[in-house]
């Protein structure tokens, strides 16, 4: 048993927040999940040894996340309604910051919310397309995956890319 | 990739799909509901979404709507705390019973 909490497991790495970092055992990979602007004081002790991403659907905390040192933004989804504005769209392809879905999070009980979940996420694909950044999408069911990739207007192949975009990294 | 259409025998190159399920019967008419929520009436409509007997658990749907009906399965157990399960996916309905 694994004697610390993680948020999301994939493969072998483990998506944890900050708190929990220090518990992880030597070497384990790992993606730290920023959630706010407070979660500023553990990243200069994070930044160097783990990869690190946004975990946030607030667009303040967003946009001061993708100007720091971070390789991924996850699920980020407004669920206020407020969009995500162009700016960190571009922010995202100069930092080289991967936009990553991960998809056993992304269904909640919440009907509504679902609702507002799904619209936002095909809003974000279509910027992904426009500014051509590569959109990961993770789950631990592959044929999901693939499913969504296809919904989302990809093919095979280029989900194929995606995926090793991430596991590249 | 390893599935070229036009390599398929005639069998596989049928245009339905055909889906053995594992759930309760009720859940397969959640499923339905949600696969119409997701996608709307018009793509339900041109999937051909049928489910074949509710004592069965089969499910028939157009191929190229596979992956719609692979995201409703799994949307609707998160929303309808329902809990289904794909068995078995074939071309033909002979193949699955």
């Amino acid at each position: 048993m694994d004697n610390f909490n993680y948020f999301y497991k994939y493969k072998t790495i483990y998506f944890v927040f900050p708190n929990e970092f220090s518990k992880l055992p030597k070497n384990t990979n790992s993606i730290v999940l920023f959630k706010n602007v407070d979660d500023a004081k553990y990243y200069p002790k994070i930044q160097n040894i783990s990869k690190c991403a946004v975990l946030s659907n607030n667009a303040n905390d967003i946009s001061f996340w993708v100007n720091k040192k971070i390789n991924y933004i996850i699920n980020p989804f407004d669920f206020k309604g407020k969009g995500f504005d162009k700016n960190i769209f571009s922010l995202l392809k100069q930092n080289k910051i991967l936009p990553v879905i991960i998809l056993e999070k992304l269904f909640v009980e919440d009907k509504q919310k679902q609702i507002q979940i799904f619209k936002h996420l095909i809003a974000f694909n279509k910027l992904c397309k426009k500014f051509r950044l590569s959109l990961v999408i993770l789950s631990n069911n592959m044929e999901l995956t693939y499913a969504t990739y296809s919904i989302l207007g990809y093919n095979e192949k280029q989900a194929e890319r995606f995926l090793s975009d991430f596991d590249e990294e | 990739m390893k599935n070229k259409t036009k390599v398929l025998p005639k069998s596989q190159r049928e245009s339905k799909r055909y889906f053995l399920l594992d759930c309760k019967d009720e859940e397969l008419r959640r499923l339905k509901d949600c696969y119409s929520n997701l996608f709307g009436l018009l793509k339900l409509a041109e999937s051909n979404f049928t489910i074949k007997d509710e004592k069965s658990k089969i499910v028939k749907i157009n191929r190229e709507f596979e992956n719609e009906l692979i995201f409703a399965i799994n949307y609707c157990n998160k929303n309808n705390n329902t809990k289904i399960k794909i068995i078995k996916k074939s071309g033909t309905l002979d193949s699955l019973e």
